[in-house]
């Protein structure tokens, strides 16, 4: 087994094969994590692309890194959200604006209601996932989708360790409220 | 097992790292701990109940890649940082899209942002033994037979679809503005269609698989072809050839035919689909073959190239020998 470290050394090396294997091992998690900032998914698959061209070109001038999946999520991330930004484009803007504005006049009733007209519970699931927010929503992925440490996630996110955990908790603690409810919900059926 | 987990709260539990792995079954390893664990203490079930739904609760649908969207998204990237290919550009889809904002906030430096695109143009590559399909920035696609190399500059791709050829290739255009395929010998033009393109050497010769097709040559003789009409370059002339089968662009399945082709350029082509060097005599240079082989299997190739003709062949290393004779 090829370590990070040694596969990272050969990289900046500039061993094509590595960028090849990294590629290989990365890409699909890179992927998943990338389609959590949009839904576009052409998008998300530029940006992973650029990501690697990037990567290849700037190898001699890279620092070292043992955590190989890290690194590239957090620059994927980067390069995702500038991006978004950069797009600019009027229209989505519009939309989000009116989804956004529709949602906080929605009391967090009324989207239970929606959830409960779900048909499984693995949609009202992911319909509840919506009260979360987004920055929730992005720690509880890292912890529990990619299983990484809250101290990494802090590093990664460049927040620090203590509101990771803090964000992870009212997040959990959000879904629990939402389980107990389903359950009652489930049990009265 | 952590002495910790007695005490834990259902939050703490579900977040555990040990504790989750073993909810997800990332680690099949833990499954005898944590039942052997439970079995010991039959008080915390219940809380180890909740704090497993709590942790099958963090789920919701994340989308994968397919495995063709892996392999062609690698493709791009391994075009863009082979050596050879210094001036690859990543063909993303739609760079344009953004490229086309970003004008509008950069007034300023377009002039110094267009020389920049104008001097880097997307380049493909298909070296010798190699095939490669890649598609355009409009859903165009284009396959590219081995020693072929195709130049265009992307930025401009919505207004003008133009791209410089040397080699072989075969498009399948998307409907469009005009599609216009550059080669040293002559221009191709057309409006959506498929057509082959073989410009290398002295050769120049165009089929029309489907749609319509117009080429022209730098002395301005020019001729529109529909399908299965193909038409050659001799001599600054267009002269017609029908194209009666799929013979000319079966390169793609790694087949290559010839029809009364003179062996030179049989012998190109087994150069380019091998790392081989062929020297045969002068005096078959031009003698015609019609006749086809195979990329994967020298031995067999040459066969099927220099039976038919009476001519023998010795491989030795990466140098093959072509003999006449009778």
């Amino acid at each position: 087994m090829t370590t990070d470290q040694s596969l990272w050394d050969q990289l900046r090396a500039g061993q094509q094969q590595a960028l090849a294997t990294i590629y290989e091992q990365e890409v699909d998690a890179l992927f998943r994590y990338g389609c959590q900032f949009t839904a576009d998914q052409g998008l998300v698959q530029d940006c992973i692309q650029d990501l690697f061209i990037e990567l290849w070109k700037n190898r001699a001038t890279i620092g070292t890194t043992t955590a190989i999946r890290q690194y590239l999520l957090v620059a994927l991330r980067r390069k995702i959200v500038r991006q978004l930004q950069q797009r600019n484009n009027r229209q989505e803007r519009a939309e989000r604006v009116q989804a956004e504005s529709t949602n906080q006049e929605q009391a967090i009733d009324e989207r239970i209601v929606q959830a409960e007209e779900a048909a499984t519970q693995q949609e009202q699931i992911s319909r509840a996932l919506q009260l979360l927010s987004d920055r929730q929503r992005e720690v509880l992925y890292l912890k529990y989708f990619e299983e990484i440490d809250y101290k990494q996630i802090a590093e990664m996110l460049g927040i620090n360790y203590q509101s990771v955990r803090n964000t992870a908790s009212a997040g959990l603690k959000a879904l629990r409220k939402l389980l107990a409810w389903l359950l009652i919900f489930f049990v009265n059926l | 097992m952590k002495p910790e987990y007695l005490t834990y709260d259902i939050e703490e539990l579900a977040q555990d790292a040990d504790f989750i792995r073993w909810v997800k079954q990332s680690d099949t390893s833990l499954v005898s701990t944590w039942d052997t664990w439970l079995q010991a203490h039959p008080e915390q079930a219940e809380k180890v109940d909740a704090a497993k739904a709590l942790v099958k609760a963090v789920e919701w649908p994340v989308p994968s890649l397919s495995k063709e969207q892996r392999t062609s998204m690698w493709d791009n990237i391994a075009a863009a940082t082979t050596e050879e290919a210094p001036v690859v550009q990543l063909p993303a889809r739609r760079r344009w899209l953004w490229s086309a904002a970003a004008a509008a906030v950069l007034v300023l430096s377009v002039a110094g942002w267009w020389w920049m695109l104008q001097s880097e143009p997307t380049a493909l590559f298909a070296d010798r033994t190699e095939q490669g399909e890649f598609a355009l920035p409009d859903g165009s696609v284009v396959s590219l037979n081995a020693v072929t190399e195709i130049r265009y500059a992307a930025h401009n791709w919505n207004k003008e679809r133009r791209l410089r050829l040397e080699g072989e290739a075969f498009f399948q255009v998307e409907k469009g503005v005009p599609f216009i395929v550059e080669t040293p010998y002559g221009t191709v033009e057309v409006l959506g269609t498929s057509f082959n393109v073989e410009a290398r050497a002295d050769v120049f010769r165009v089929n029309c698989y489907t749609g319509k097709v117009r080429v022209s040559l730098p002395n301005g003789e020019s001729e529109t072809i529909t399908p299965k009409q193909g038409v050659e370059a001799v001599d600054g002339q267009l002269l017609a050839r029908t194209v009666e089968n799929e013979n000319d662009i079966a390169w793609q399945q790694s087949i290559h035919h010839f029809t009364d082709q003179p062996l030179r350029e049989v012998f190109a082509e087994l150069e380019r689909q091998y790392l081989v060097q062929v020297s045969f005599p002068e005096t078959i240079r031009n003698q015609s073959y019609t006749g086809s082989f195979k990329s994967g299997e020298l031995e067999t190739a040459l066969q099927s190239i220099c039976w038919p003709l009476k001519l023998s062949f010795t491989i030795n290393q990466n140098q093959v020998q072509i003999r006449a004779d009778q």
